[in-house]
C-alpha cells in the first residue's frame, strides 16, 4: 500500500486519475455541450497535474521537462477552450440550443 | 554571440516552418489594411509563403533539432508536399466568392493547418507531436464551421471540437504516463527505455498516446466526427481538414513505429498483426457504411476512413523502407485525388446548392468538365488503373501479402473493401452523370474562376502522373534509405 501525503507521488497520481475519470464520465453522460467541454478540460488538467508530479518526483533533479510540458498544456487548453466556446456560441446562435440530443441535422 | 550563432545554425533546418509562420503573421497584418482586406491579397501572401516553404523544404539536408524534430527521409519528402497541398488549397480559395471579405482569416486557418502538419510530420517528441496536432485541430475546428449562420456548419464544428478535444485529452493523459514511466518524451529515449524492459503499463500508455494520431488518420473507432464534418463543412475547407493532416499523421506514425518499438523486444510481426486488425476493422466498417449514404461528401468521408485504414496496413507491413515508401506513396495519391474530388464537389455544391446525391442530378450538363474530372478523381480513389490510386493500392497489397497471416487477411479485406467502395463511388457518378434531371441551363453565365480551374488541372495531372510514374516507389524508397 502506497503511503499518501504531500511527499508521495501516489497521492498526486490518485488525484489526477480521479480528475481524468470525472472528465470521461462528464463526456459520456452530459447532454449539454458545455458539460462535455468541462469534461475535456478536466482530462487535460489531469494530464497537466500528472506531468508536474512526474517531473517533480523524478530522479534527475535539474531536468524540468515535466514542468515545461505542464505549462504548455495549460496554454494549449486555454486556446482550445476559447475556440470551443466560440463554436458553441455559433451553434447557439443558429439553433438556440446546445443540447447534443437536439442538434442532429447531419446524418446519413 | 556564439550561443546565438549556434541557435541559428541548429534551427536552420526549420526554415520552411518559420516561413509559413511568417506567412501567417503577414496575412494577419495584411488584414489590418482596409484596402487589402476586401481583396484576396492576404490569400496570395499565404500562397507565396507556402511556395517558398515548399522550395526550402526540398533541401536534402537531414538534421535532428534538439531531440524535438527530426528531418529524416520521411519528413524530407512529406514536408514539401504538405506545403504544396496547402498552397493549392489557398489558390482554390481565391476562386471562392465570399460575401464577408474573410479571405485573410480563412487563409490564416489553412496556413495554421499547414504549419501544424509540417511540425507533426517532423515530430520526434511526444509533446511536440501533441502541440502540432493541437495546432492542426484548432485551425480545423474554425474551418469546419466557416459559413456563418449555417446551422449544419455550426453543428459540424461543434461535433468536431468535442470529439477532437476528448481524443486530445486521452492522448495527453497517455503521454504523461509514458513520460512518468520511462522518463523520456523523445522517441529515441522512449525506444531506449523500452529496450531495457517493456512493462505492459507503458505499452498501454503508448496506445493512449496513439489515439490523437488515429483521430487525424480517421481510423475506426476514432472516425465518428468525419462524416458529419465532411457533410456540414464547406467542401473546400474539408479539402484542407481531410488530406493535409493525414499526410502528417502517416509520416509520424511511420517514425514512431520505427523508433519507439525496437524490433529486438517487440517482434515486428506482432505489432503488424495488431495494426492489421485495426486496418481491417476500418476498411470493413467504412466500406459497408458508405453504401448507406445519400450525400456525396459523406461517401468521400467514409472513403477517407478506408484510406486511413489502408495507410495503417502499409505501416503495419514491417519497418522497412519499401513499406514506408508504399505508405507515403499511398498518401500522395490520396491527397491529389481527395483534394481534386472535394474541389469538384465544392464547385457543384455552389451551383446546385448541395452535395446530396438527389441534388447532383444534371451536373454533367451544367458543369461538364468539372463532372468529368470528378469522375477521374473518384476512379483514382477507387483504384482504377492507370491512375495513382491503382498504383498505390497495388504497392500496399504487395507489402501486405509478403507479411504474416494477419497481414494477408488484411490484404484480402483491402481487396474486398475496394470493390464495395467502387460501388459507392459509382452511386455518385450515376447521380451526377446518368440520373435524369430537370433541364438545367448550362452554367455558361457563371464562368469557372481561373484559380479553381488551375488547381483542378494540377490535381488531375498529379493523379494521372503519379499513376504513370512507374519508378515512383523505388525512387521514394531511395529517399528514405
Amino acid at each position: 500500500m502506497a503511503d499518501f501525503g504531500p511527499s508521495s507521488i501516489a497521492s498526486y497520481l490518485a488525484v489526477a486519475l480521479v480528475l481524468f475519470a470525472a472528465g470521461v464520465l462528464a463526456i459520456g453522460t452530459r447532454r449539454n455541450a458545455i458539460g462535455v467541454l468541462i469534461g475535456i478540460e478536466l482530462m487535460l488538467n489531469a494530464a497537466a497535474l500528472q506531468f508536474a508530479a512526474y517531473g517533480r518526483f523524478r530522479a534527475e533533479a535539474n531536468d524540468v521537462q515535466g514542468q515545461t510540458a505542464a505549462v504548455f498544456v495549460v496554454v494549449a487548453a486555454a486556446a482550445e477552450a476559447a475556440v470551443a466556446l466560440a463554436l458553441l456560441f455559433a451553434v447557439y446562435r443558429t439553433s438556440r440550443d446546445i443540447d447534443l440530443e437536439q442538434t442532429r441535422e447531419l446524418r446519413s | 554571440m556564439s550561443f546565438a550563432n549556434n541557435a541559428v545554425s541548429e534551427l536552420a533546418p526549420l526554415a520552411p516552418e518559420a516561413c509559413v509562420a511568417v506567412g501567417i503573421c503577414a496575412v494577419l497584418c495584411a488584414d489590418l489594411v482596409p484596402a487589402l482586406r476586401t481583396r484576396t491579397a492576404g490569400l496570395w501572401l499565404g500562397v507565396l509563403a507556402c511556395a517558398i516553404a515548399a522550395v526550402l523544404a526540398l533541401s536534402p539536408a537531414r538534421a535532428i533539432v534538439a531531440q524535438m524534430l527530426v528531418i529524416d527521409g520521411v519528413a524530407g519528402l512529406v514536408r514539401p508536399v504538405i506545403a504544396l497541398v496547402t498552397a493549392f488549397v489557398l489558390i482554390a480559395g481565391a476562386g471562392e466568392r465570399r460575401s464577408a471579405n474573410d479571405h485573410g482569416a480563412w487563409a490564416t486557418c489553412v496556413l495554421g493547418i499547414g504549419l501544424g502538419a509540417m511540425l507533426v510530420a517532423a515530430a520526434a517528441n511526444l509533446i511536440v507531436l501533441w502541440l502540432g496536432l493541437e495546432l492542426i485541430s484548432l485551425a480545423s475546428y474554425a474551418l469546419a464551421s466557416w459559413r456563418a449562420r449555417d446551422r449544419r456548419a455550426a453543428e459540424a464544428g461543434m461535433k468536431f471540437v468535442l470529439f477532437g478535444g476528448a481524443a486530445s485529452g486521452v492522448m495527453l493523459f497517455g503521454i504523461s504516463h509514458v513520460f512518468g514511466l520511462t522518463g523520456h518524451l523523445d522517441f529515441t529515449g522512449i525506444g531506449a527505455a523500452f529496450a531495457q524492459q517493456m512493462p505492459i503499463a507503458v505499452l498501454a500508455s503508448l496506445l493512449m498516446a496513439f489515439v490523437g494520431v488515429a483521430y487525424k488518420l480517421t481510423i475506426v473507432p476514432f472516425h465518428f466526427y468525419a462524416p458529419d464534418v465532411y457533410q456540414g463543412a464547406p467542401a473546400l475547407s474539408v479539402a484542407a481538414v481531410g488530406a493535409v493532416p493525414k499526410l502528417a499523421a502517416g509520416a509520424v506514425l511511420l517514425r514512431g513505429l520505427a523508433t519507439m518499438l525496437p524490433p529486438s523486444l517487440v517482434p515486428p510481426a506482432s505489432v503488424g498483426a495488431v495494426l492489421a486488425v485495426a486496418a481491417m476493422v476500418s476498411l470493413g466498417v467504412a466500406s459497408l457504411t458508405a453504401l448507406a449514404q445519400r450525400d456525396a461528401k459523406r461517401i468521400v468521408a467514409f472513403s477517407g476512413i478506408g484510406h486511413g485504414g489502408t495507410v495503417l496496413l502499409a505501416a503495419a507491413s514491417g519497418g522497412g523502407t519499401a513499406a514506408a515508401a508504399s505508405a507515403i506513396f499511398y498518401l500522395l495519391a490520396y491527397a491529389a485525388a481527395n483534394v481534386g474530388a472535394l474541389l469538384c464537389l465544392s464547385v457543384l455544391e455552389r451551383d446546385l446548392g448541395s452535395c446530396e446525391l438527389a441534388k447532383l442530378a444534371g451536373a454533367i450538363r451544367r458543369r461538364p468538365w468539372v463532372t468529368v474530372l470528378l469522375c477521374l478523381f473518384l476512379f483514382s480513389l477507387a483504384g482504377v488503373p492507370p491512375l495513382a490510386g491503382f498504383t498505390a493500392k497495388w504497392a500496399v497489397l504487395q507489402q501486405a501479402l509478403g507479411g504474416g497471416p494477419m497481414l494477408v487477411a488484411a490484404a484480402f479485406a483491402l481487396l474486398a473493401s475496394t470493390a464495395i467502395f467502387a460501388w459507392s463511388y459509382l452511386l455518385i457518378i450515376r447521380a451526377a452523370v446518368l440520373a435524369p434531371a430537370p433541364l438545367l441551363p448550362r452554367a455558361s453565365g457563371v464562368r469557372m474562376p481561373l484559380p479553381t480551374a488551375f488547381v483542378l488541372l494540377c490535381c488531375a495531372a498529379g493523379t494521372i502522373g503519379l499513376g504513370l510514374w512507374l519508378d515512383a516507389l523505388p525512387a521514394i524508397a531511395q529517399v528514405f534509405s
